[in-house]
């Protein structure tokens, strides 16, 4: 998969910009493997925890930003709760999610790029989460990433389909789908934050569209001249990297 | 009567309002007033943190800054938002207010004391594990929890009310989070292996404080088997019922992090994929009566083996008489009216 995709970086790029957004620990890890012990989803990645710090430390950064496993991480933190050498691994799984939006990596599970996508233009949009419509903006965003693909049989796009209404029925039936968004007074203060825009979902329907990148604040702690560049891209690509491209 | 800031969150006025009703109902039982936050905005929850980290901070930054003006003491029941709000603290030093979450406020020493007081129908019979998750107690940098890896807040709780807490070993192992939308079926595996050893600890029920781990607990659960036959990355292989934790052996000794010489383009730390495929076979919930588990075919009624997930604040309430409970039961996926019924509880 990694060979696919001509290489974007300069060896150890990677780890600088990691290190530039305040996680020098990574240097420390001795390969203890403790998080990739304690690490509950093993069993769907491609690299482990502990490889992509080693993995990293060696330079291969197309390896760690063309994983899966940066995508599949579910954030339960038991990695940076564990580690004898204090690197937070959750955190740095947060960075290399960003850094890979912000290069020209496809990411390894589009699909749980446009859930968070939707879900942060659901908030951008009310100032909460607005569950049924940011679901339904997922599925649509996921299945035109699916048609794109490529050829899919029928029968498959229907199951999906017809699995995602049984599920949504029965939620609905027992009231736990709210039908009307709930929206906050301040809105606008929310669509000024973050740095970058919430993507394809949004950017297509709602009036006010993402925010516009000229309000966004300055970049995150004091980040140096290498990371603003990842953000330039971060603009446009991921829009279209969110999977159809694949 | 005392007054505290209330952060509900998204989840608290969506998919969990049942959590949010009976957290107001056992409040108003022990002279708590919940003063909820004016305009607050989402947290941002696991999205913001995955894409923008700046985003994630401001979002939960500003819900900080309506928490100051409310009081010095905030109560955030979801875990998402608890985690989330005291990140944002830690990194923006300044907000002085304590962030409670529901287990730690609870079980502080005056309000336990005033609930074993209050206590007016213990549920006795009623056999739980409790079900802390990650976010509530990891990492203790961020939530100053005392025990992060055995947490016992909620047991003191869940003893005051007289059930009987049973012993496990996943008090904070991942539901899979967020994962539930975009890859159910990591999902699946995930909470499959939780019911399961709830259900090898003896548990009728598990009990959270987490509206991510009810949803995905409960969802996973009553959509079971059809989900995980479309989902799986593999089909469930023969043997490989009730083991509990379905670990890579391989993984102690062969892929090392020793680097080897890349061979042929292919990454050396990249472990074979068929292996991968294997391993992650998730096989559905075993129905009622099937498999070397627990299933207790003569009491499993309606059940079908399934266990109903409760939030603590609704066997709280149910305890202390208070709320109405036939709202929340409602909207269960997995009903828990038969366990109650069996259990000589009211349902009503």
């Amino acid at each position: 998969m990694a060979s696919s995709f001509p290489a974007v970086l300069a060896q150890g790029a990677l780890q600088a910009a990691v290190e530039n957004r305040g996680l020098q620990a990574v240097r420390r890890c001795y390969q203890c493997r403790k998080c990739t012990n304690g690490c509950p989803l093993t069993f769907a990645m491609d690299l482990r925890p502990h490889q992509v710090v080693r993995a990293l430390q060696l330079g291969m950064d197309q390896e760690v930003l063309s994983a899966k496993t940066i995508w599949v991480c579910a954030a339960c933190q038991t990695c940076s709760t564990r580690c004898p050498n204090d690197i937070d691994i959750a955190h740095l799984m947060d960075l290399l999610r960003q850094e890979s939006l912000g290069r020209v990596v496809p990411p390894a599970e589009p699909e749980v790029v446009l859930f968070h996508r939707a879900f942060l233009g659901s908030v951008r949009r009310h100032g909460r989460v607005f569950e049924l419509g940011m679901l339904v903006r997922y599925k649509l965003a996921a299945l035109w990433a699916k048609v794109r693909n490529g050829p899919q049989s029928l029968k498959e796009l229907t199951g999906r389909l017809w699995q995602d209404a049984r599920l949504g029925w029965a939620m609905f039936r027992r009231g736990r789908l709210r039908l009307w968004p709930n929206r906050i007074r301040s809105k606008e203060h929310v669509r000024r934050m973050g740095r970058a825009p919430t993507g394809p979902l949004c950017s297509g329907r709602s009036s006010g569209g993402p925010t516009s990148p000229n309000l966004s604040v300055p970049p995150f702690d004091n980040q140096t001249a290498e990371a603003p560049t990842p953000e330039a891209p971060t603009a446009d690509p991921p829009g279209q990297t969110g999977g159809p491209q694949r | 009567m005392i007054q505290v800031g209330y952060y509900p969150g998204c989840a608290l006025h969506g998919t969990a309002a049942e959590f949010d009703e009976s957290l107001r109902a056992v409040c108003q039982a022990l002279d708590i007033a919940l003063a909820e936050l004016a305009d607050w905005n989402c947290c941002g929850a696991s999205s913001a943190h995955f894409l923008d980290d700046q985003l994630a901070v401001e979002l939960a930054e500003r819900n900080l800054q309506l928490a100051v003006q409310a009081g010095p003491e905030l109560l955030a029941p979801c875990a998402a938002c608890f985690h989330r709000l005291k990140t944002a603290q830690k990194h923006r030093p300044g907000y002085e207010v304590v962030i409670w979450h529901v287990n730690e406020f609870f079980a502080h020493p005056d309000r336990l004391a005033e609930l074993r007081r209050r206590v007016q129908r213990p549920l006795r019979g009623l056999a739980v594990v409790p079900y802390y998750g990650c976010l509530t107690q990891r990492q203790p940098k961020i939530t100053d929890a005392p025990q992060p890896e055995w947490p016992t807040s909620m047991d003191a709780l869940l003893e005051t009310l007289g059930v009987q807490v049973r012993r496990w070993s996943y008090k904070t192992d991942c539901c899979g989070g967020s994962l539930e939308v975009a890859r159910p079926d990591l999902v699946q595996h995930l909470c499959t292996r939780l019911v399961r050893a709830a259900q090898e600890a003896g548990a009728d029920c598990i009990v959270t404080a987490c509206p991510m781990c009810q949803a995905n607990l409960d969802i996973s659960q009553a959509m079971g088997s059809p989900m995980a036959e479309k989902t799986a990355l593999s089909p469930p292989r023969e043997g490989d019922k009730g083991e509990g934790v379905n670990f890579p052996l391989s993984l102690a000794g062969e892929d090392g992090p020793r680097s080897r010489p890349a061979e042929g383009g292919s990454s050396p730390l990249s472990p074979p994929r068929e292996r991968d495929k294997g391993e992650g076979a998730i096989s559905p919930l075993p129905p009622a009566g099937e498999g070397g588990l627990r299933s207790r075919p003569g009491e499993g009624g309606t059940l079908n083996g399934h266990l109903p997930v409760f939030y603590i604040t609704e066997l709280m309430a149910l305890a202390l008489g208070v709320g109405r409970p036939a709202r929340w039961w409602r909207r269960h996926m997995v009903d828990p009216r038969p366990l109650l019924e069996r259990k000589g509880l009211p349902t009503e």
